[in-house]
């Protein structure tokens, strides 16, 4: 297999450029920004085929995939009470990152653990707005992103086994997902975490 | 199970704020709103502040209690929030959660990267209008996001109980005692060596010889202070001194040459050889401050105020035939 010339200049650029991100920056600390741009549509049709070109769809599918990435690491960090949290930099900015950061120290410190994972009964793009005028003032490219969750099939045991789970707690809920990227300068496709979330009173989706 | 319990409790308390997103509990002048609930628990994970209007006295043959330390400038008090347990007491004024702050009762830190614009957490304002902040209450496990113009203070640079105890203590406006003794002080006024010598507080009053109480608020600390008077050490001028645990008794010519009760003297040497040919007669109040706040309690000493006047001590002298 050959590359030609052009791919594999584009190909190396864009590894340096994510190299350099990943090294220079955690996930916690925006970056200084750009020219601003500010495209703003709501809501936004996703697809899984190529990356797109348009800018808010390429938010979109990210921001997409950041937050089921990120229910995927709270999972994975869930069942594990030795599990390092840092993993949480990597799905996770702002008050989402402390917050759950503050929830899992403490489960981890009580020696509790998930079992079953949380199922993404359904996820919705509501928005997208890519200003990036001031980062480190909290103006940046956000989508937000409505999650279904089931968590019908999770449980939280303690160390004797014993479920510490109230018998009250919905099965179903949705969540509204803010998911920023503080890098979006120079990490349009991959910076995006997860940066706050907020209860939204509707009706349950179906059960997945 | 206590950490359940405190868990139980804070979710319980969530809880209520779940029923209705407008409910609120006490918090900080303001309440607060559970924003997020947490899919794998059901319990809240994030909260946002909804803003609001932003000693003993010592028993005989004792010096009294000793003045304790400064007490903890840091404490917890979760009894606004309907907490008691654990119970108000002092905190580290630093932890891996920020710096601790009275008038939240968390450990406060600056959201960062802030929250991108829009979010509840900046509580309608704009990205550069004040700031975001993390507030952690590991006593309960709550996360609170708070919005304020300006960092909530440090109490860990700020006054320590007992100098918020001083500040009630000035405005008790504590005094000497009004020196009452007889023999009267005066050029007119002559006592005997040999006969008794009274002292007492005269015109006696909370200022002068208390119990008084006073409380004084700074810092997000609020002090309640009582003194009371310990004794009276009455220093007689001819190298004697007399401590008196009451404020003695005022004497009244019926008396005849009774001692004192309480608080008395009797001069072995006549005044006639000091300054002014009198004994200079000093009043020393000896105060013990209880203080209560901050869910500490402390004591503290005062022993400064005091009054001077002179009294002239002459000896009699009998003629025999």
């Amino acid at each position: 297999m050959t590359i030609p010339p052009r791919t594999r200049a584009w190909a190396t650029g864009a590894l340096v450029l994510a190299a350099v991100a990943g090294c220079a920056n955690n996930g916690s600390d925006p970056e200084p920004s750009a020219s601003p741009t500010a495209v703003i549509s709501s809501p936004v049709q996703t697809s899984s085929s190529a990356p797109p070109s348009d800018p808010s769809v390429r938010a979109s599918t990210e921001a997409e995939a950041a937050a089921r990435k990120y229910y995927a690491v709270l999972d994975a960090l869930g069942s594990d009470p030795k599990s390092s949290l840092s993993k949480l930099n990597g799905v996770a900015t702002s008050t989402q990152l402390t917050a759950m950061r503050n929830v899992l120290r403490q489960q981890h410190q009580h020696e509790e653990r998930q079992v079953g994972s949380l199922v993404v009964a359904d996820l919705k793009i509501q928005s997208v707005n890519l200003d990036n005028s001031n980062p480190y003032a909290g103006k940046v490219p956000v989508v937000v992103v409505d999650v279904c969750w089931d968590v019908s099939k999770v449980d939280i045991v303690n160390a004797a086994g014993k479920s510490v789970i109230s018998p009250d707690r919905p099965d179903h809920g949705w969540t509204r997902l803010t998911v920023a990227n503080y890098r979006y300068t120079s990490n349009p496709d991959h910076g995006w975490r997860v940066a706050s979330g907020q209860d939204l009173k509707q009706a349950p989706c179906a059960a997945s | 199970m206590r950490s359940l319990l405190i868990r139980l409790v804070a979710a319980a308390l969530l809880s209520l704020g779940l029923a209705a997103i407008t409910s609120t509990s006490s918090f900080a002048g303001g309440g607060t709103t559970c924003t997020q609930t947490n899919p794998y628990t059901g319990l809240c994970v994030t909260t946002v502040e909804v803003p609001g209007s932003p000693g003993t006295p010592g028993t005989p043959g004792d010096d009294g209690p000793p003045d304790t330390g400064s007490g903890a400038a840091c404490y917890w008090d979760g009894t606004a929030q309907g907490i008691s347990s654990p119970p108000p007491g002092p905190v580290p004024c630093q932890s891996v959660d920020g710096y601790w702050s009275n008038t939240y009762h968390c450990y406060i830190s600056a959201v960062s990267p802030p929250p991108p614009a829009g979010d509840p957490a900046w509580q309608g304002h704009q990205p550069g209008d004040g700031g975001v902040y993390n507030c952690s209450q590991p006593q309960t496990g709550m996360l609170i996001t708070i919005w304020a113009q300006d960092p909530p203070p440090n109490s860990g640079t700020g006054p320590t109980p007992r100098q918020v105890a001083q500040i009630a203590i000035k405005q008790m406006g504590l005094t000497a005692v009004e020196i009452g003794i007889a023999p009267k002080p005066g050029p007119n006024s002559i006592g005997l060596v040999g006969m008794p010598v009274w002292m007492w507080a005269a015109k006696p009053d909370e200022n002068s010889v208390g119990p008084i109480t006073a409380s004084a608020s700074a810092g997000g600390i609020t002090v309640t202070a009582t003194a009371k008077l310990l004794h009276v050490t009455w220093d007689m001028g001819d190298g004697e001194q007399v401590v008196c645990k009451t404020a003695g008794t005022p004497y009244k010519p019926e008396y005849g040459r009774k001692d004192s009760p309480d608080c008395g003297y009797t001069y072995k040497l006549s005044s006639v050889r000091e300054p002014g040919e009198a004994y200079t007669v000093t009043a020393t109040s000896s105060w013990v401050i209880t203080w209560a706040g901050a869910g500490q309690t402390g004591t503290i000493r005062l022993d400064g105020l005091n009054r001077s006047t002179q009294i002239r001590i002459g000896e009699a002298q009998v003629l025999v035939d």
